[in-house]
């Protein structure tokens, strides 16, 4: 028997179902087992985490001396992710002053031990390079949000910025896109909430900026879109982009197009109820950036839109062969 | 003076102080081979963590890769901006004989020195204010910084947040 660590949330979930022992009674439950299942695919993969980077905490703890202490919060295909409450470098003295909420991201490319140790170092370093530079260029264009670059240490493969967002009221999970959607759809709350609708609309605005100005995300899901919250206005998240490691500078419609499909696709899959008004919602705010370039916006706009619509196309025919 | 360490490098003790109205520019630029510190002309330098990042990236340079330099203190003026040309960022963050305002640095390593502070104002000639984002904005050239920033990617990151809103 595994041992579940109550301190996950996929976990905790779990236990609880093992306690109460829920019987399906209506659709609301039925709902509620769907998305305990999908709690259950998040502990599976967390024992996975678990089992695969003992070694690999061990080694970012011996790089960072017990000085920087970590709490892991992801592990995707290429890089490991953790918290920290320590900056890399400042003294006390001065973040105090500068800093409230001292909590700074630290993002890990480990060495893939598949690779030549050669290849692999200066593939390392090449893409932490390359999503510091993305970073730095986009958090310098106005209206744009993307978390500020603290620190790099390309050759090893780390990226420490700065933390975004919040955990949602009620175990809601992490203010990412996703669970925020999830937390409007729940709990007798309106998924079409005029919140939804400005947020997605906001959504919709920060794809905009970064496709007018030609750079591309390359792996735009809900959970790459963090919300952070006004702290003068409850109800106004404010969307930023993260995880640019699959970004890039590109003119081409078909990598905007592809953009837009993957989120869309994000949106159906997990809220596919409600998954019409969303993306229309993402597009409406989208739009309204070309829309604000004059002639050549909407010209740019109706070309980009066609190749979406395309996109999508392809989409299905793919997934009706099979 | 600001004395601390970085989490990740507890070996090194940093040493920083801001120093005004330089009188002996000239002098320490004659003796600049002799001088163990690093020495920052503060025109282009408009916050602490500009300073901070680069003395992280010294570090991170030394222990993990090679320095570029011939010493620590010499690569904390390579490391200021991300430009690798060391002639420039000499030229560019380095004192020269008019040198007003600077930024003194002490990097050692297992070592330490009670008497850093003395020997900082014994070697210059000038009035030491207080090293913050404030003191260090009122005497930068924010033109010079403005025009710097557009070739330097890195920099306006590290910039505390109401000044990087100026550049945006
Ligand atoms: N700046 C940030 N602020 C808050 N959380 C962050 C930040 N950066 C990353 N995260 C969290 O860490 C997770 C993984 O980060 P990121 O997407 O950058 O890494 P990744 O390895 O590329 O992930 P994946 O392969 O799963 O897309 C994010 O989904 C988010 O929850
Ligand atoms: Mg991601």
């Amino acid at each position: 028997m595994m041992f579940l660590n109550p301190a996950l949330p996929g976990n905790r979930w779990a236990l609880q179902m093992k306690e109460k022992k829920i019987s399906i009674r209506s659709n609301k439950l039925l709902i509620k087992l769907l998305r305990t299942l999908k709690e259950a695919q998040a502990i599976i993969t967390n024992i996975t985490i678990s089992k695969m980077s003992v070694e690999l905490v061990e080694l970012v703890n011996q790089y960072l001396t017990p000085n920087v202490p970590i709490s892991p919060i992801a592990q995707g295909a290429e890089a490991i992710v953790f918290t920290t409450h320590v900056h890399p470098y400042l003294p006390n003295e001065i973040t105090k002053d500068i800093d409230t909420n001292k909590k700074y991201i630290i993002k890990f490319r480990p060495p893939k031990k598949y690779r030549h140790p050669v290849i692999d170092k200066s593939l390392t370093k090449h893409r932490t390079l390359s999503e510091a530079r993305i970073l730095s260029k986009l958090f310098q264009i106005e209206g744009l949000k993307v978390p500020r670059l603290i620190a790099m240490d390309a050759v090893n493969g780390y990226l420490w910025m700065e933390f975004l967002g919040e955990d949602l009221p009620n175990n809601k999970g992490f203010s990412n896109l996703k669970n925020f959607l999830w937390m409007y759809s729940s709990d007798g709350r309106d998924p079409y909430d005029k919140v939804v609708k400005e947020t997605l609309f906001k959504v919709g605005e920060q794809i905009g900026l970064l496709h007018w100005n030609d750079y591309c995300h390359g792996d735009l899901t809900s959970s790459n879109i963090v919300l952070v919250r006004d702290s003068n206005d409850i109800d106004n998240w404010i969307p930023h982009l993260i995880d640019f490691g699959l970004g890039s500078t590109s003119n081409m419609v078909e990598d905007k197009g592809v953009d837009l499909y993957v989120l869309e696709r994000a949106i159906i899959s997990t809220h596919s109820s409600y998954s019409d008004k969303y993306n229309e919602w993402l597009v409406k705010g989208f739009s309204s950036v070309y829309e604000k370039q004059g002639k050549n916006g909407s010209k740019k706009l109706g070309e980009l839109l066609g190749r979406f619509e395309e996109v999508r196309l392809r989409g299905r025919k793919r997934s009706m062969l099979g | 003076m600001l004395v601390s360490k970085l989490p990740q490098f507890p070996d090194f003790t940093i040493s920083a102080s801001l120093f005004s109205n330089i009188e002996n520019g000239e002098d320490l630029v004659k003796d600049i081979a002799n001088i163990p510190y690093s020495l920052i002309d503060t025109t282009l330098i408009c916050s602490v963590e500009q300073i901070y990042s680069a003395i992280y990236r010294v570090l991170v340079e030394y222990k993990f890769n090679r320095i570029k330099t011939k010493s620590i203190n010499s690569e904390l003026l390579l490391c200021l901006s991300q430009n690798s040309n060391i002639t420039q960022n000499f030229k560019k963050f380095g004192i020269n004989a008019n040198t007003k305002n600077l930024v003194i640095v002490s990097i050692l390593e297992n070592q330490i020195n009670n008497d850093l502070n003395k020997e900082f104002n014994a070697l210059l000639k000038g009035e030491e204010i207080e090293l913050n984002n404030e003191n260090l904005q009122k005497i930068c050239d924010m033109k010079a910084i403005r025009k710097i920033l557009t070739s330097n990617l890195m920099m306006i990151q590290i910039l505390p947040r109401p000044l990087s809103m100026l550049f945006s």
